[in-house]
């Protein structure tokens, strides 16, 4: 198999895209091969893979002619628009990698409450933008940074506002697929001239089924070029902040109430969540454990280290805690939301903690995660490349993550903590949100480890204990895979039999995908 | 060459029927489908004998109507399209399978009606979603599966709502689930022995085959159960009504309230439907709705769970409010009918018979597609003069506005009120208003009947791969054959 472009592909490329838009250059591939990525660090490996080429389209067009240059030369392709996960780079030899930061566009349809994005607009600019209009999109938890079309196409797409902006399989309005095979596939009511972009289901059934489940392909199955996204209602002004990174400075959300929430055992903690929940008050939930927490505290793996050491994270968060924030578009409104919420904490036995409770520092992560999303990304990558990233999820209902894999998950840990395998940095580090005001929930269980402790697993050890845990307690696999290995594998064979349709010669570089392409070929 | 006894052999004698009568019944309905004649009607009692007739189906090449709705019905969608179709009359299970208020999910076989479920979650404190006064034979199932609108958009988050998980007999005979039940522990038993409760909405892994399934008119599977999310029952609810003679001051109303999430029920009528939907003698609709706004946005709020008091007072503050700025007079009476006469008839319930909308004229046709809300006045002005072109006097257009996708999009619905003798006319006017509307861009998200043929063209790629899809999931095309762009597989 060629590990280099061949110069005939070479010279198409830079016909289609333009000369500065084609790169083969050993020195700028090697930027495009490693990544500090999620998923790196739970797995123990840098990626390696480096594409022969990248080139950076600008249109549709331009996107149909690439793929079907790769289909000529037996070239195969991987779109990379913000690039947060490890996928987005080759995961295979002979790669040409899309890099789709020239498809910029994003437009907002503010009485319809959608906008319409290209691939590379992050998150957090289409929520700017959609802020001054008194809307906001979803944000996943990745941050403001990740783009919301690979998020929602071809990632997963959860976060802490996804109680009420829902979760990105839900999100997804009309699409615009190239397909591997060059053609167009549109979702939706694009399919009818002058319709708009506000539907992608139908006409009749609704082949969003067949872009993605609870996670998407990586892009395994083409490159999307656009795609609509529903948009929520903001009640406040434009998110306002300053100063310097990472501690920025927030302007105060008017209307809007902001707490920490502890609960003693995981019982009432589910209680509150339900409560809570039903009462559609929560515009921004998560859970989080000391480890992250002080992650998101300081800036350096020294600082980390003596914050640790200190312990006064791990006593207070060291069981996990909640941020709540709600933002309502009347004062009665938040009086009201306060009282509920004020009414079931105490019910269920919780403490409300106020966020200022370490200093400004702790109530701008809160804020900031709560409006921006900002600190999830940064705590995971502190100290360097310490979470597991892709560690085992689990996915439904409350009672199911709290009364039984939460327990599995934390008992799983407390070996790999006691042989300093991992980070001790109290009985879970759970990461979790209820979704769409508490009708399912999505959690990680997560846990930190230090790389340089000659005793810690990298090799994600811990990360497979406890999946093989919660697998054996619970039937339970990651992200709701299909329930017996006999479904397992016919869901496999479904899958394989869709790629080989939308893929007949073989071209997307799809090995990230962890079987439908594998199966296919 | 179609044997009753392969089918006699599996749901039992009593269950499979060639009757005539009951043939007719399957034969027609209330759209401009051909009627043709099934060769049998079979009636399967569980998931097992269903699976067992899609595997006897693909042996011998029976094609399969599946049907779970009793009559009278309107969408040509269960009219077979081929000859020596089984028509499979699931109508008939009705278990509600669970319903449990903690996790706010109802576990219902295809047999199950609105009433039938509403009585039971009523008495649990919940509610579900429902479409706009079904009839009274209306399957959940079936309803949902052909993504049908629902009355309280801010619950409408997708289409795909409010199906949580279901259980899917694909068309080459395997059985599948979509979204939690598909995952972890098996049965639905062992799933709730580890707490779970069929509560997630998507699928495992990189597809679902409920989106693929939802909207294809039974093209690649039957639904044998659907887990719905419910939601609370409200403690205090009021309904209120706003009219108006031109819709667009109603139209900014409702995309107001649905942006702040304040109402429960929200939809715009004309006066037609609204009156078809209190009243049940042509006569008397005839004078309620000269007694009406020809526009009537109706929405309700409600208090439900804590502070349910507090809740409800705190919406009704807010909506008054919100609805003087908007300048839009909202009022608990309306033509004679007050709001909680209106509860009592329309909120969460299925119509009395006849059904409203066969009540004014004997007949109806339903024309419906989704657009934005804000095209809807566009919309009504060309049924308006479409209907002077074609000589259908525009007094009997009946007109239902439903936002679907929190506001993102609305289902715009004309009901065309004729008697039944005058089909020719009718038919002529039905089409040339349905290419008029496709025309404009108004989207036939379920293309029934004539809209299939406006559609599709237009969308050539989509066609190639649902057509794929299809080969895939029901590779001797078994399930319901010739709907939608599966003509001449
Ligand atoms: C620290 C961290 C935390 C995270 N937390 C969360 C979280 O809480 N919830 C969540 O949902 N996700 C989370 N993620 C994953 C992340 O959100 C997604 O990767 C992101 O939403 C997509 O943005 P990206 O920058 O990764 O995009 P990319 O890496 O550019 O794309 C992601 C994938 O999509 C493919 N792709 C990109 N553009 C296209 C296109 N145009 N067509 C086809 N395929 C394309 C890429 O090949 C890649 O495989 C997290 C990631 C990190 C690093």
């Amino acid at each position: 198999m060629s590990r280099k472009m061949p110069d005939e592909a070479y010279e198409e490329f830079k016909q289609v895209a333009g000369e500065n838009n084609v790169s083969i250059e050993p020195e700028v591939l090697e930027t495009y091969t490693y990544m500090n990525g999620l998923a790196q660090g739970a797995m123990g490996f840098h990626w390696n893979r480096k594409p022969i080429g990248v080139v950076l389209p600008s249109t549709l067009e331009e996107v149909r002619k690439i793929l079907e240059i790769c289909t000529r030369y037996g070239l195969k392709f991987k779109a990379h628009s913000t690039a947060w996960v490890i996928m987005a780079l080759a995961t295979s030899g002979n790669v040409v990698l899309l890099d789709m930061r020239r498809m910029n566009n994003l437009e907002i349809n503010e009485r319809d409450f959608f906008l319409i994005t290209e691939s590379y607009p992050p998150a957090g600019v289409a929520q700017i933008e959609a802020m001054k209009k008194g809307l906001q999109p979803h944000l996943v938890g990745a941050g403001p940074n990740a783009s919301n079309l690979a998020s929602a196409t071809s990632m997963q797409g959860t976060g802490g506002t996804s109680v009420r902006t829902s979760m990105n399989e839900r999100n997804v309005l009309a699409v615009e697929w190239v397909l591997p095979t060059g053609e167009v596939l549109k979702l939706g009511s694009i399919n009818t001239p002058g319709a708009g972009w506000f539907c992608g289901d139908g006409p009749g059934p609704s082949l969003r089924g067949m872009m993605r489940g609870a996670v998407g392909q990586v892009s395994g199955n083409g490159v999307f070029t656009k795609v609509a996204l529903k948009l929520y209602p903001w009640y406040g002004p434009e998110y306002k902040g300053g100063g310097e990174p990472p501690f920025f400075n927030s302007e105060e959300v008017p209307n809007s109430y902001l707490k920490y929430v502890l609960w003693d055992s995981f019982d009432d903690e589910a209680e509150g969540l339900y409560r809570l929940g039903e009462a559609e008050i929560i515009d921004y939930n998560n859970r989080w454990a000391a480890g992250a927490f002080t992650s998101a505290m300081t800036t350096s793996n020294q600082e980390y280290l003596d914050a640790e050491a200190a312990g006064k994270y791990k006593e207070m968060f060291g069981k996990g805690f909640w941020t709540f924030f709600m933002h309502a578009p009347s004062e009665r409104s938040l009086k009201h939301r306060i009282k509920v919420f004020e009414k079931i904490v105490s019910d269920t036995g919780g403490e409300i903690a106020d966020p200022m409770i370490f200093g400004k520092r702790s109530y701008e992560i809160a804020l900031q995660n709560a409006v921006r999303a900002i600190w999830i990304a940064k705590a995971a990558y502190m100290p360097t490349s310490a979470n597991t990233g892709s560690m085992p999820m689990t996915y439904e209902n409350i009672d199911q993550c709290f009364k039984y894999a939460l327990p599995i998950s934390v008992n799983a840990k407390k070996e790999y903590a006691n042989q300093d395998k991992i980070l001790n940095e109290g009985a879970d580090n759970c990461y979790a949100c209820i979704d769409e005001d508490g009708h399912y929930i999505h959690i990680e269980h997560a846990c930190l480890i230090d790389t340089w402790e000659p005793k810690g697993e990298p090799g994600g050890a811990a990360m497979v204990g406890m999946a093989k845990a919660l697998s054996k307690g619970m039937g339970l696999l990651y992200m709701s895979w299909p329930g017996s290995l006999k479904d397992f594998i016919v869901y496999l064979q479904y899958s394989a039999q869709i790629q080989s349709m939308i893929d007949p010669n073989g071209i997307a570089d799809s090995s990230g995908t962890m079987g439908a392409s594998y199966l296919a070929t | 060459m179609l044997n009753n006894k392969d089918f006699e052999a599996i749901v039992g004698k009593g269950s499979v029927t060639n009757d005539t009568e009951v043939l007719g019944e399957f034969s027609r309905d209330h759209s401009y489908e051909i009627p043709r004649t099934p060769a049998l009607v079979v009636r399967p009692e569980n998931t097992e004998q269903i699976r067992s007739i899609v595997k006897l189906a693909n042996k011998k090449n029976y094609p399969l109507v599946p049907v779970s709705s009793g009559p009278p019905r309107f969408r040509g969608d269960s009219v077979p399209a081929v000859d020596k179709a089984v028509a499979l009359d699931l109508s008939g299970m009705k278990e509600i399978m669970w319903v449990n208020r903690r996790n706010r999910v109802a576990l219902v076989q295809p047999g199950v009606t609105f009433r039938e479920l509403e009585t039971e979650l009523e008495s649990q404190g919940l509610r579900c979603m429902i479409p706009l006064l079904p009839r009274s034979t209306k399957s959940i199932v079936g309803s949902f599966m052909e993504r049908e609108p629902t009355t309280m958009p801010k619950y409408s988050w997708d289409l795909g709502d409010p199906i949580a998980s279901s259980e899917m007999i694909l068309g080459d005979g395997y059985l599948t689930r979509t979204g939690g039940a598909a995952g972890p522990a098996g049965t639905l038993e062992a799933q709730r022995k580890v707490g779970g409760a069929h509560k997630l909405p998507f699928s495992p892994m990189f597809m679902d085959v409920k989106r693929i399934a939802q909207g294809s008119q039974g093209s690649f599977a039957i639904c044998t159960w659907m887990a719905l999310r419910c939601e609370l029952l409200p403690e205090h609810e009021r309904v209120y009504f706003a009219g108006a003679d031109r819709p667009d001051k109603l139209i900014e109303a409702a995309y107001r309230f649905i942006y702040l999430r304040l109402t429960d029920e929200m939809y715009i009528l004309n006066s037609l439907n609204f009156a078809c939907m209190l009243e049940s003698d042509p006569l008397k609709i005839e004078e309620l709705r000269r007694r009406l706004p020809y526009w009537i946005l109706v929405l309700s709020i409600g208090g439900y769970g804590e502070l349910a008091r507090d809740q409800f007072e705190c919406k009704e503050g807010d909506l008054i409010d919100e609805a003087s700025e908007l300048g839009v007079e909202l009022k608990e009476e309306l033509g004679g009918i007050n709001e909680s006469e209106y509860r009592d008839r329309v909120v969460r319930k299925v119509s009395g018979e006849p059904y409203w909308k066969l009540r004014y004229k004997g007949d109806a046709r339903e024309i419906f597609f989704l657009t934005s809300l804000s095209r809807v006045p566009e919309f009504c002005e060309a049924a308006r003069s479409t209907a002077e072109d074609y000589g259908f006097d525009p007094a009997n257009l009946g007109v239902y506005v439903q936002q679907v996708i929190q506001g993102t999009a609305c289902h715009l619905e004309f009901d065309l009120y004729a008697p039944t003798e005058e089909t020719a006319a009718m038919q002529a006017f039905y089409t040339g208003l349905s290419k008029k509307f496709f025309e404009m861009g108004g989207y036939y998200s379920r293309p029934y009947g004539v809209w299939a043929d406006l559609v599709y063209p237009h969308a050539e790629t989509f066609v190639k791969y649902a057509r794929g899809l299809k080969r895939i999931f029901d590779p001797n095309t078994v399930m319901n054959p010739e709907k939608l762009c599966f003509k001449e597989m």
